[in-house]
């Protein structure tokens, strides 16, 4: 494991602002939007490289795939920024709360209050989709965009009925495996649905959660689905035959609610941040069904943790409610 | 289900039809030195722009939960704006939900009970509905086709303060004679008389737990009245009762009851004695979810008095009253 710590040093930055979200591109700079509007560009040691207020109040941030773009989503809309954080274009329209590039970085698609639109990499609109209520999560699909709204997650092509994924319910948010072979959502009624992409009759529904799902992402190699709900987070597997009838893992450390989770890019370790100031790490696959697993590794402060991202070079990422955002480097374990 | 109460950020719902003085009490809160720091969530455009708010706009965004409670539906627009104002550092004193004139109360009210993360932060510190002197018995008495509710009626059966407003615009008899039909409605609220929305909003921000002693006392005649079982109008029924609650079968019955009859049963609330405890149980409940909460402690040779008052249609004061009755220590059954 030593390799992970080759170059890369811990640092702590303030921000001036709760973290909501951020989000580490791949030469190690992080962006950190934050609760009253604020965006931050850190440097990879983690120097306020650039700092502006886009919004009332922000709740996501990607980097497009090459790292030459940056999109913001608020509360009235979403920005689409440049490497220096100066903004391009966008669009003033309703919650956005969620946002996903386009594998290739040409395209971001952004909830916009009851629609997505799709977005070209200078902001302006290409297409967009409707959906009845608030949409809550989006993903790519190859070259559709899947959204989670009230009533289920439909994957949208821009000239062509939606693909239907039917829920009665509120559905809070969505992961497609990396695969595309499974859509996932966490649902505000502390269930778990799970869809195969392209094909019904095949959906699984998982409960006993304590509370709403809010956090849920599948890892890179599609085999594992880590969620929250609840302050134990639920990993179930894929792999095989899928989760039916199966015993998930539980990964404990935390003693409230988790509010994000991401996976390492190589898939090894899992992060959970939580509300109780806790951000773990777990080896999750190694954990044992039946048997909850400890974290290997633990940041703790004293107010809510919120966001997470791993660099590519294995170095945690993570943000809390009093604007402090931590490089953490792993304990050599 | 106990919670503490003292970190949560209390929240006022403002409900009444259009017209009724509604926008202009939200300005009089909005402008008038009282020292609070308040975050406003509007559903109906209003000219409302003052430095020291945070205005927020709102759809209205109904959601049926999946948990077996037919009539249980919730605000998703709420949910989620309610948790982004949350996670800003500039923590407000006060939050102010303003619903449009046709708003039915009862899932903003639910939300309050049925989402983790608003009941751990927020509590729900009074339905104020502002009601116009003038107006008002047309509105409660316009016939609505079969299934659909009077929604004016919900509006004064979900209140725990009322403002009659436009009091200058009325004789003093018509006044008396408004009044009485609000109290038929609803006996646990208060009711203030304004003009021009003009009151000491000390009476609606932050009153913490309704004043049921004071309701119950001021009207002996009420804790007797059996006219309206039966009764498809709106009405409410009291009762106050000497003794100790037994609170396992206190949460049988109320659990029973509400889950039976929920869907006449608006509003409950209750000031109650449990046995053992040294502290009164502030009880509340909206259709079939409910809630308690310590209030104050009881003073020494205060008599353990139990306060209930129930708001709905068809109800049976016999029928609760024994009800009620049964869960005391000691009691047969």
């Amino acid at each position: 494991m030593s390799a992970l710590l080759t170059g890369h040093r811990p640092w702590r930055a303030e921000v001036g602002d709760a973290v909501v979200a951020l989000a580490v591109c791949r030469d190690g700079r992080v962006a950190v939007a934050g609760a009253e509007g604020s965006v931050t560009l850190l440097s990879a040691a983690g120097g306020i490289d650039h700092r502006a207020v886009v919004s009332d109040g922000a709740l996501t941030v990607s980097w497009s795939p090459n790292a030459d773009r940056l999109a913001v989503g608020s509360i009235d809309g979403v920005d689409v920024l440049d490497a220096t954080g100066a903004i391009l274009g966008g669009h003033r329209e309703g919650w956005c709360s969620s946002l996903a590039w386009s594998a290739d970085g040409t395209r971001v698609a952004a909830a916009a209050g009851h629609a997505v639109v799709v977005l070209g990499a200078d902001g302006t609109e290409l297409w967009r989709a409707h959906r009845g209520s608030t949409v809550t999560g989006i993903a790519w699909v190859r070259r559709r965009v899947a959204t989670a709204a009230y009533g289920g997650v439909h994957v949208h092509d821009r000239s062509a009925a939606p693909d239907v994924m039917p829920f009665t319910g509120s559905l809070l948010a969505l992961s497609v495996s990396p695969d595309r072979r499974w859509a996932a959502s966490g649902n505000q009624d502390a269930t778990l649905k799970v869809w195969r992409v392209g094909r019904r009759g095949e959906e699984l529904a998982m409960s006993g959660y304590p509370t709403k799902i809010s956090t849920l992402q599948f890892s890179p190699d599609s085999t594992l689905l880590a969620s929250g709900g609840g302050s134990d987070v639920t990993v179930w597997d894929f792999a095989g035959a899928g989760p039916r009838g199966s015993t998930p893992r539980i990964l404990r450390a935390h003693r409230k609610v988790v509010t994000s989770l991401a996976w390492s890019p190589s898939g090894d370790l899992l992060a959970g941040a939580a509300a109780d100031g806790r951000v773990a790490v777990w080896r999750a696959r190694a954990a044992v069904p039946g048997n909850p697993a400890a974290a290997v590794d633990e940041v703790v402060r004293d107010c809510a943790a919120t966001a997470l991202d791993w660099d590519g070079a294995g170095r945690l990422l993570a943000g809390w409610a009093d604007s402090i955002v931590a490089a953490h480097v792993l304990d050599g374990t | 289900m106990t919670t503490s109460t003292e970190h949560r950020v209390p929240v006022t719902v403002l409900t009444g039809f259009l017209g009724s003085g509604k926008t202009t009490l939200l300005n009089r809160i909005l402008t008038e030195q009282h020292g609070k720091r308040i975050a406003v969530i509007e559903n109906e455009f209003g000219e409302v722009g003052i430095d020291d708010a945070l205005v927020l706009d709102s759809e209205e965004e109904i959601f049926e939960m999946n948990n077996g409670c037919i009539c249980c539906t919730v605000r998703g627009d709420l949910i989620r704006i309610l948790g982004a104002l949350m996670r800003r550092r500039d923590r407000f004193d006060h939050i102010l939900i303003e619903t449009t004139g046709l708003a039915d109360p009862a899932p903003v009210a639910q939300t309050f009970f049925v989402d983790d993360e608003i009941r751990d932060q927020l509590r729900l510190d009074a339905i104020v509905t502002v009601v116009d002197a003038a107006h008002v018995l047309d509105h409660l008495d316009e016939v609505k086709p079969e299934g659909v509710e009077n929604e004016s009626v919900e509006q004064v059966a979900f209140a725990d303060r009322m403002i009659l407003n436009k009091t200058d615009l009325v004789t003093v008899e018509h006044l008396d004679l408004v009044e009485r039909r609000l109290r038929g409605i609803n006996h646990g609220a208060e009711i203030i008389r304004a003009q021009n929305a003009k009151i000491d909003l000390d009476k609606i921000l932050d009153v913490g737990a309704f004043d049921l002693a004071r309701v119950l006392a001021d009207d002996p005649a009420f804790l007797t009245d059996t006219d309206h079982q039966h009764d498809l109008t709106v009405t409410s029924v009291g009762f106050q009762i000497d003794g100790d609650l037994d609170v396992d079968k206190l949460n049988d019955w109320l659990g029973e009851l509400l889950g039976t009859r929920g869907v006449d049963i608006f509003r409950s609330k209750g000031i109650l004695a449990i046995d053992g405890q040294p502290r009164q149980h502030v009880f509340q409940g909206v259709h079939m979810l409910f809630d308690g909460t310590d209030g104050r402690p009881w003073t020494a040779g205060e008599p353990r008095t139990n306060r209930l008052v129930f708001i709905g249609r068809n109800l049976d004061r016999d029928e609760l009253e024994s009800g009620f009755r049964g869960c005391m220590v000691g009691a047969s059954g």
